[in-house]
């Protein structure tokens, strides 16, 4: 167990992340009840859908200094809207080559799939991904 | 009136004397003091109206910029590269100084008393350098538009630029469905006439263009490339359409993997505007 507490590690990385209200949501929920540790370091904003975040507010989290942001959506054909969390997929992967070639990291962004009754893999992902953006370090980017 | 060129191709100013005919009128109540352009003469102690064209590319850009600012009463952004930065923006993506080596196998000497003038690190909006009276976009602007707003600084009407996007002047729009199968490069040879560019999986930057050339790249059968610029109420259009481009695709004949057949998605998307555009300040210091 990675001991991410301030007294050891003193970048503590900023993450946004966006859950989808019927599955990634609900599945941070049940690892709450099931007290399934994870990171603190995540900020959790509900959505209705995955395909609701558009990828301006992808861009202004990072713009406005996150170090990571995680979108977790309904597994592939589970979507409650029938095909939202396709193009919640397409657009991430989209934004990912744009920031690949404008000199961002990609991997700061990152697209999961965890259903309702998947708090323990839902707080599986969110360490992964934590310890993921700790390895490449603060965002540097500023903004205007 | 003055046309106060910086680092640009003269297309602006071109422009301007290609509608000669149709502007005869409202020429006959201009006086155009400065335009190097046309004619040989001193820089005027200061204009009515000055019209900003080309892009800040070194110091001297600058340093002439804000003379002018100085200089007129009311200073236009005249195309594309004063608007936004334009086409050389793109280079804001890499390292002049890199770039300059790469070109010419040595960097450039400034230290000689009459050495060129300094490139600027970043080529900036000049919107975002000194106050901008109007904005008069396109590459060059539309010849459309371009009578329209002379008239309106010559006997002072009201003058906005259109608010919509590029959709609502297309003949090819049909507000039907888009179901993407392929996406496809753009080629005259594969191309279905009279259909929509991006039904037909060719990237078209309508929907996130403003309006106001009468679409005329379309009635050339030439796909949109975004060069009046956004529309006034988009944050970052290139990022409106990443989402409506992804969310068109069809489910079952695209694969994520079929999408980095896009090669150069800085260029689709921000030909035009890189400079002023938000992703430009991603810049991880490194």
């Amino acid at each position: 167990m990675v001991n991410l507490s301030k007294e050891t590690i003193k970048f503590q990385p900023k993450i946004i992340g966006f859950l989808c209200n019927w599955c990634g949501y609900a599945a941070a929920d049940l690892a709450g009840n099931l007290r399934r540790n994870y990171p603190v370091n995540i900020r959790i904003i509900r959505v209705m859908c995955s395909g609701r975040v558009d990828p301006i507010n992808i861009l202004n989290a990072f713009l406005s200094g996150a170090d990571g942001v995680l979108i977790i959506g309904c597994h592939p054909g589970d979507c409650h809207y029938l095909n939202g969390n396709y193009k919640a997929q397409r657009k991430v992967h989209l934004l990912k080559q744009l920031f690949n070639e404008v000199g961002f990291e990609p991997l700061r962004l990152h697209i999961d799939w965890a259903s309702a009754g998947e708090g323990d893999r839902l707080s599986k992902i969110i360490k992964n991904f934590t310890l993921n953006i700790l390895k490449l370090g603060p965002n540097l980017m500023r903004c205007n | 009136m003055a046309l106060f060129p910086l680092t640009t191709c003269s297309g602006c100013e071109n422009a301007i004397l290609d509608l000669w005919i149709d502007i005869e009128e409202t020429l006959k109540n201009i006086e155009i003091t400065y335009a190097p352009i046309l004619m040989d003469s001193e820089e005027p102690k200061n204009v009515d109206v000055g019209l900003v064209i080309g892009s800040i590319r070194t110091s001297e850009d600058l340093n002439k910029l804000f003379r002018w600012r100085d200089k007129s009463k009311t200073l236009v952004a005249f195309g594309s590269c004063a608007c936004y930065g334009g086409l050389p923006g793109l280079i804001n993506n890499f390292n002049i100084s890199k770039v300059i080596i790469d070109i010419y196998k040595k960097s450039i000497e400034y230290e000689s008393p009459h050495s060129l003038p300094k490139l600027m690190e970043h080529i900036k909006p000049a919107p975002s350098m000194v106050k901008i009276d109007f904005m008069v976009p396109g590459c060059p602007p539309p010849k459309m538009l371009i009578p329209k707003f002379l008239n309106a600084i010559t006997y002072g009407h009201e003058f906005s630029l259109p608010t919509k996007n590029l959709c609502m002047e297309c003949p090819l729009n049909t507000s039907s469905e888009k179901n993407i199968s392929e996406i496809r490069r753009f080629s005259l040879n594969i191309m279905e006439q009279n259909k929509c560019f991006i039904e037909q999986g060719i990237i078209c930057l309508g929907p996130v263009t403003r309006c106001g050339c009468e679409a005329k790249c379309i009635k050339s059968n030439t796909p949109c490339r975004g060069c009046l610029g956004p529309t006034l109420e988009v944050d970052e259009s290139a990022m409106k359409f990443i989402s409506s481009l992804a969310s068109s695709l069809s489910l079952t004949d695209i694969d994520i993997k079929d999408l980095n057949r896009i090669k150069d998605l800085v260029g689709f998307l921000y030909r035009f505007t890189y400079p002023s555009s938000k992703i430009n300040l991603m810049e991880e210091k490194k």
